[in-house]
């Protein structure tokens, strides 16, 4: 498996251990494929009003505020996603590739 | 009815084929342009429209240049008519038939489809689709999408398949029953005789090319269009890793009064040549913002269409083809027939595009050259927004404004989006003319122009979308204004590869202005004076001192804005598009003088991922959990 892009910062490769996600600017590897790779990035969730051009959400009087979560690489420290999220969901994993081997069911 | 010869399919020649397949697809768009020019309908035209090609059988071949939405649908009812129509009604060369039934294809009561069956020496060659958005069909509000429906029974009438036309005679009997119901009849029986002269055109061309090329030619032309088009889909599919690819829609308010935030979930499977769309985890029905399975499928589809699908045949049973979709009956993808649906397109219909773009360009992000088919997403709420009342000249009006038309395209990974470029679901779309408006509605514009930092911030910047107010005028009657969309309590347009969302969708009143007033105003901060109308809502007033304001319908960035080039930052914020506040701020870019402050830019660029590294793992802060 040659490195398959994964948007724009990031990839997948193939390593000794199977298929790993890794950052396509410094080559930080967040973790095998098998996983949710934004789960080993940093995060910083913080109020929609972050986002440019978006005003005071309590003006609309929501029993929910959805909250925005940039992640970044650990290590070089950039931007792969900015989601938006009801408090206290998971993570989404929005690219879950499935290897060869995943599909013959090894690794 | 007419069968395509196998052996015609297969042997004929290329040049040939591709002579007729162009000759079809033009009567397909010739006839969509008889449409547009048979109606005097605003709605039509800006794009809000569709026509189609099928097989006998019923199946699309050609959907048009306009709102991929529709025609994607118009099989349901050529196979519904099939199916009903030759033990009924019957089905002769001259019928054609009608129906707004939202069960039957259409996606709501306002796009009813006619549909003309096309014969040859008494037996069905083909059938052609004729869809468009009308601005009252009745129901409890005006505009017809019902914001105020407590349930089915408040939404518009519904008229299941019917003859509108019987052997080359319109029936009048049943147009009669159809405009009742109407506050626009005039427009309404404008629009239904521009989606028959659309049918007349298909018919009259197709006929011409039968009697040129012959009945089997054109039969098997059609054949191998779909199947060409199915085959090259599934081509594009097999060089595209498997996975599955995961997002979410938020949509605040079910229904006027209600205080939650909805959530349409996707995760779509691309295995081998299959497309599997799972639309579990998403909100149960409520209110009025779900939609039935049909409209979930049309919707699903179009990001395909559009993305997938460019530069191939577009055929929408073709795509139809290689999906599968999965539901839970009773949640806002798919409602029940107890469900209020007349404002199944505002709401329903947008959020499962945007769920579908968000995942396909996912999936088109994990392939080098087709990575490049992929924008972010843009136009994903088209905020609604109908004023009705008494006009200049004394009559009863309804407007259902399409300035959301203007919409930003959004950021590609290899360059920023298209300021206010339109609508790419609707290829041909265009933004109306403020003249028109002006000449047809009682008001007066003060201002349209592109929104400041309404494109989604990233390496490549999303396209900004409008801002624009306008008053009451030539009328002292108080009008009436209803909302509907969503994203306005959080920004509706997703951001692609690390790119940020777009700004939110914003509409209010200005209380006591003027025209004056409102033209010398800068920027869109009114103060105390404004009052930001809620997603749902109906009945607010509006009297000629006051001015109507909205933003909306921008687009998502496409990758880290810390890595834009500074110098485009810069004219970003001297074009007006990105301020100076969010140029330092989220792209860290310092301009003084209207230069870019290298050093100073260098040192802000530092400070930004100093603080990103000081972030905690997510792992930290999530409890364990996976996607799968």
């Amino acid at each position: 498996m040659e490195a398959t892009p994964i948007g724009d910062a990031l990839e997948a490769v193939r390593t000794d251990a199977g298929h790993a996600v890794r950052c396509a600017r410094c080559g930080h590897e967040y973790g095998p494929t098998t996983r949710n790779h934004k789960l080993a990035a940093r995060v910083e969730v913080t109020r929609v009003t972050e986002v440019p051009g978006v005003g005071d959400p309590s003006r609309y009087e929501l029993a929910e505020e959805v909250e925005l979560r940039r992640f970044y690489c650990p290590s070089c420290g950039v931007q792969i996603a900015a989601d938006l999220s009801l408090p206290g969901e998971p993570v989404l994993w929005d690219v879950q590739l499935r290897t060869d081997d995943e599909q013959r069911g090894e690794h | 009815m007419w069968a395509a010869d196998p052996a015609l399919v297969e042997g004929m020649d290329s040049f040939s084929h591709e002579v007729v397949r162009h000759r079809l697809w033009q009567v397909n768009e010739e006839q969509a342009v008889a449409l547009r020019r048979s109606t005097g309908s605003p709605v039509v035209d800006m794009g809000d429209f569709n026509v189609s090609l099928a097989n006998a059988a019923g199946d699309v071949v050609f959907d048009g240049s306009f709102a991929l939405f529709h025609s994607s649908t118009t099989h349901m009812l050529f196979k519904w008519l099939l199916d009903w129509a030759p033990d009924n009604v019957g089905v002769e060369d001259g019928d054609m038939f009608f129906t707004n039934n939202p069960w039957m294809g259409p996606l709501h009561y306002n796009d009813g489809i006619v549909a003309t069956p096309i014969f040859w020496e008494g037996r069905l060659v083909c059938w052609s689709g004729a869809v468009l958005h009308n601005i009252d069909v009745g129901g409890v509000d005006p505009g017809s999408s019902c914001v105020s429906a407590p349930d089915r029974w408040s939404d518009p009438p519904r008229m299941s398949p019917v003859k509108i036309v019987e052997r080359g005679r319109l029936r009048r009997d049943v147009e009669q029953v159809y405009l009742a119901n109407s506050r626009t009849p005039a427009l309404l029986a404008l629009d239904l005789h521009a989606q028959i002269a659309a049918g007349n055109v298909a018919r009259a061309r197709v006929t011409r090319l039968i009697e040129q090329y012959g009945v089997d030619t054109i039969c098997a032309v059609m054949e191998r269009t779909l199947r060409d088009a199915d085959a090259a889909l599934r081509a594009r599919l097999r060089e595209l890793p498997d996975g599955t690819f995961r997002s979410v829609q938020h949509v605040e308010q079910n229904a006027i009064g209600d205080d939650h935030v909805h959530q349409v979930r996707l995760a779509l499977t691309k295995q081998g040549e299959r497309l599997t769309f799972d639309l579990r985890g998403s909100s149960p029905q409520g209110g009025i913002i779900g939609v039935p399975l049909h409209v979930s499928k049309a919707a699903l589809m179009v990001p395909v269409l559009e993305m997938l699908c460019s530069g191939l045949p577009r055929s929408s049973s073709a795509v139809l083809g290689v999906c599968d979709f999965v539901t839970e009956r009773g949640t806002l993808p798919d409602v029940d027939e107890t469900a209020s649906i007349s404002c199944a397109t505002a709401t329903g219909l947008f959020s499962q595009i945007s769920v579908s773009r968000q995942a396909v360009c996912g999936l088109l992000g994990t392939h080098p050259e087709f990575r490049d088919l992929a924008f972010a997403p843009g136009y994903t709420s088209h905020w609604v927004t109908t004023m009705a009342g008494v006009d200049q000249a004394g009559h009863p009006f309804v407007m259902v404004p399409q300035e959301p038309g203007m919409a930003g395209v959004g950021a590609r990974p290899y360059g920023d989006g298209v300021d206010t470029g339109g609508i790419p679901m609707v290829p041909f779309s265009q933004a109306p003319d403020v003249e028109t408006y002006e000449s047809t509605y009682p008001m007066l514009y003060a201002y349209r122009r592109e929104a400041v930092d309404s494109g989604g911030a990233g390496r490549f910047r999303g396209g900004a979308g409008p801002e624009l107010a306008y008053l009451p005028y030539g009328t002292e009657d108080e009008l009436a204004v209803l909302t509907i969309g969503f994203g306005g309590a959080f920004p509706d347009n997703m951001g692609i590869y690390g790119g940020y969302p777009s700004s939110a969708n914003e509409a209010g009143i200005v209380r006591e202005t003027s025209f004056a007033e409102a033209v010398a105003h800068t920027g869109t901060d009114w103060g105390e004076r404004f009052r930001v109308l809620p997603a749902k809502s109906a009945g607010n007033p509006m009297s000629s001192s006051d001015l109507f304001v909205v933003r909306l319908t921008a687009s998502g960035g496409m990758g880290d804005p810390l890595e834009r080039e500074p110098q485009a930052v810069a004219t970003d914020v001297a074009d007006g598009h990105v301020s100076a506040e969010a140029a330092a701020r989220v792209y860290g870019v310092v301009i003084v003088d209207g230069r870019v402050d290298a050093s100073a830019t260098e040192a802000r660029r530092a400070e930004v991922r100093a603080h990103r590294l000081a972030q905690p793992l997510a792992s930290e802060v999530f409890a364990t959990q996976e996607e799968e």
